[in-house]
C-alpha cells in the first residue's frame, strides 16, 4: 500500500468525498487502500468472513465513472462499507456466524438497508464477523485493533473492529441488547442504535423481533451521521453539518444504576468525560431512574423468549443442524422455551410503562439526553473471558449488556462514542440516549460531546500506518 | 441475571427437574449447572419486573417507541 493510499483511510467520510469531487483521489484508490488494509490487518483481527475484492473494485469503478458523468449519489458515493453477516447481500451467503449455516445458499437479494446503502453509492467490501446469530458479546474469532489479545465485543464485533482498523469507513451492525454500542465502545469507535422500528429489518436474520434495531458503526459522529442520513433516506446530510448551534444543552446522569459496579478505570474516564462536557458549557444534572434495573430485566426476558421462538422450529425439525449451534445458543433456545407466556407478556406490558417512565424523566429534568458508560470494563482477554474489577462475579454476556439493555427496552435512540483510554491503552466509551423522533438533536449533542472529549482523532495501533509526508499530501 | 454467586434455590426442585427435562428434549447435552443458571436469571428478571406497576399498562401490547407529545422538550 502506498503512503498516500494508507493515509486516505485516516480521513473522514466527508473529506474523502470532497476529494472524489475535486478529483484529488478516486473511489478505486480508496477501495484499493481499504482492501490492502484488510489484507494486512486480517491475520490479527479476523474481522471479515467474506471479502469480494473483484466485486468491490467493480463497484468502485462504477462509482468513479458515475461521478465523472455528473451522477452524484450523495455522501456515501464511492465509500467502502462492511456489512455484518446477518444481513443479506445478494449473491453472498448469510452464515450468521454459525456452523449450522456453513452450507447455506447465497442470498437472492439485498436486505432493505443494504440496498439503501448501495443506492446511495456505497461500495460493499464484504461481510463482517458476528457472534453466532447475533446472540452474544464476544464475536469469535474477531479481535480488537487496540490490542489483538482482547475481544472486540459483540455481536457486531467484526464491524467495529474493521472500522477501528481503518479497513472500511463504516459498517452495519444490529443492536438487540447493545450489539452496536458494545463493540463500538470496546473498539473506540462510534455506533448508533436508532429508535426501535425506524429502519426496515427485511433481509436481516432476527434475534428478537420486538427489540432488533439496525444501525451504522463509523469512526466519528459525523461519519455515523452521514450513514444514518442515507439509511433513513432523510437527505439532510449533504446540506447540514453537525455543528452545535450554541443552544443550551442539558444532559442527565442516571448514576445509581449505571455507575454502580464499574471498573475503576472506566469510572474515572467517564467522570472525566462528564467534567469536560461541563467545561464545554453543558449543564449536567443528576437524573436518577429507579426503573433501570427493571428495564434491563424487561429486555432480557423479551430477548430470551423471542430468541427461542426464532430458532425453535428449526431446532425441532433438524436436530442434526441444531447440534451444530454453539453450546451457549443451544441452551438459550432450549431453555427459552420453558419461560412462561405470563412472564413474557408481563415484560411486554412493563415495556410500555418503562418507556413512559423514561419520557417523564426527560420532561421533568428538561434534558436533551442521558449519559451513561457503555460498558463496565474495557475489552477483556479473549483467552480468559473473565470480567474483572467490577466487584461482581458476572459472565461477559451479562456484564457487557448490563448498561445497554435498558435502552433496548425503552426503544429510544442511543449513540455510543469513545471518551478516553484506560491504563492499558484500551478505549472507554459513553452512550447518549435521546428522544425518539429527535435523532438530529441527539447527533448534535453527540457532536458537541465528541469535540469536548477530543478522542475521535485517535486511532487503534493497527490502523496507524500513516507517514507524516503522506498526511501533508492529503489533508485538506 | 446479576451474579453467579446468588442462591440456586429460587426454583423449587420439582420445577427444576421439569425444566431440565424440557430443555433436554431439544438439547440433550445441556448441562445441569447451565440450566440452573438460566432459570435463576429468569427468576431474578421476573422479580425485578414485579417492581413495575402494571395497573395502567395495556393488556394488548402493540409497542411504539414514540413518546407522548407533552414529554418532548
Amino acid at each position: 500500500m502506498s503512503a498516500l493510499e494508507a493515509s486516505l483511510l485516516d480521513l473522514d467520510i466527508r473529506a474523502i468525498g470532497d476529494g472524489f469531487r475535486r478529483r484529488a483521489w478516486s473511489p478505486v484508490e480508496v477501495v484499493q487502500a481499504a482492501l490492502e488494509r484488510i489484507e494486512s490487518s486480517e491475520p490479527a483481527l479476523h474481522a471479515w468472513v467474506l471479502v469480494d475484492r473483484e466485486h468491490a473494485l467493480r463497484a468502485a469503478a462504477l462509482a468513479e465513472q458515475e461521478l465523472g458523468d455528473g451522477t452524484d449519489r450523495g455522501p456515501l458515493h464511492g465509500i467502502p462499507i462492511g456489512i455484518k453477516d446477518i444481513f443479506d447481500v445478494g449473491g453472498w451467503p448469510t452464515r450468521c456466524g454459525s456452523a449450522a449455516r456453513d452450507d447455506v445458499a447465497p442470498a437472492a437479494a439485498n436486505a432493505a438497508s443494504v440496498q439503501t446503502l448501495i443506492d446511495g453509492g456505497a461500495v460493499i467490501l464484504g461481510k463482517t464477523t458476528t457472534q453466532e446469530f447475533a446472540a452474544g458479546t464476544i464475536s469469535p474469532p474477531a479481535r480488537n485493533p487496540w490490542n489483538p489479545s482482547r475481544i472486540p465485543g459483540g455481536s457486531s464485533g467484526g464491524s467495529a473492529a474493521a472500522v477501528a482498523a481503518g479497513a472500511c469507513l463504516g459498517a452495519m451492525g444490529s443492536d438487540t441488547g447493545g450489539s452496536i454500542r458494545i463493540p463500538a465502545a470496546a473498539c473506540g469507535v462510534t455506533g448508533f442504535k436508532p429508535a426501535f422500528g425506524l429502519l426496515d429489518v427485511a433481509g436481516v436474520f432476527p434475534l428478537s423481533w420486538s427489540l432488533d434495531t439496525l444501525g451504522p458503526i463509523a469512526r466519528t459522529v459525523d461519519d455515523t451521521w452521514l450513514m444514518w442520513n442515507v439509511l433513513s433516506n432523510s437527505g439532510v446530510a449533504v446540506a447540514k453539518s453537525l455543528n452545535w448551534d450554541g443552544r443550551p444543552q442539558r444532559i442527565g446522569i442516571p448514576r445509581s444504576f449505571f455507575f454502580a459496579s464499574l471498573h475503576p478505570d472506566v469510572r474515572a474516564a467517564v467522570d472525566a468525560a462528564i467534567e469536560r462536557l461541563r467545561d464545554a458549557g453543558v449543564t449536567i444534572v443528576e437524573t436518577p431512574w429507579p426503573d433501570a434495573a427493571a428495564a434491563r430485566a424487561c429486555g432480557f426476558v423479551i430477548n430470551r423468549v423471542e430468541t427461542a421462538a426464532v430458532h425453535e422450529r428449526a431446532a425441532i425439525e433438524d436436530p442434526s443442524r441444531f447440534s451444530r449451534y454453539g453450546k451457549d445458543l443451544r441452551l438459550r433456545v432450549a431453555a427459552g422455551r420453558t419461560v412462561s407466556a405470563a412472564l413474557y407478556l408481563k415484560a411486554m406490558r412493563a415495556r410500555e410503562v418503562l418507556r413512559d417512565s423514561m419520557a417523564r424523566l426527560f420532561a421533568q429534568s428538561a434534558i436533551d439526553a442521558v449519559l451513561a458508560p457503555t460498558l463496565p470494563t474495557t475489552a477483556i482477554d479473549a483467552q480468559r473471558l473473565v470480567v474483572e474489577g467490577t466487584g461482581l462475579d458476572e459472565s461477559v454476556g451479562v456484564a457487557w449488556t448490563r448498561l445497554t439493555m435498558p435502552f433496548n427496552a425503552t426503544g429510544q435512540p442511543v449513540i455510543a462514542l469513545p471518551c478516553g483510554l484506560d491504563d492499558e491503552g484500551l478505549p472507554v466509551g459513553i452512550q447518549l440516549a435521546g428522544i425518539p423522533g429527535h435523532e438530529t438533536s441527539l447527533f448534535e449533542t453527540a457532536s458537541l460531546a465528541e469535540r469536548a472529549l477530543d478522542f475521535h482523532q485517535s486511532h487503534a495501533p493497527l490502523a496507524r500506518v500513516v507517514t507524516d509526508a503522506a498526511s501533508e499530501k492529503v489533508m485538506p | 441475571m446479576t451474579s453467579r454467586t446468588e442462591s440456586d434455590s429460587i426454583t423449587p426442585s420439582d420445577d427444576m427437574a421439569d425444566v431440565l427435562g424440557r430443555v433436554r428434549q431439544l438439547d440433550p447435552t445441556a448441562e445441569d449447572a447451565a440450566v440452573r443458571g438460566y432459570v435463576r436469571e429468569i427468576a431474578e428478571a421476573s422479580a425485578l419486573l414485579d417492581t413495575i406497576d402494571l395497573a395502567d399498562a395495556p393488556l394488548i401490547v402493540a409497542f411504539s417507541p414514540s413518546w407522548p407529545e407533552e414529554s418532548v422538550r
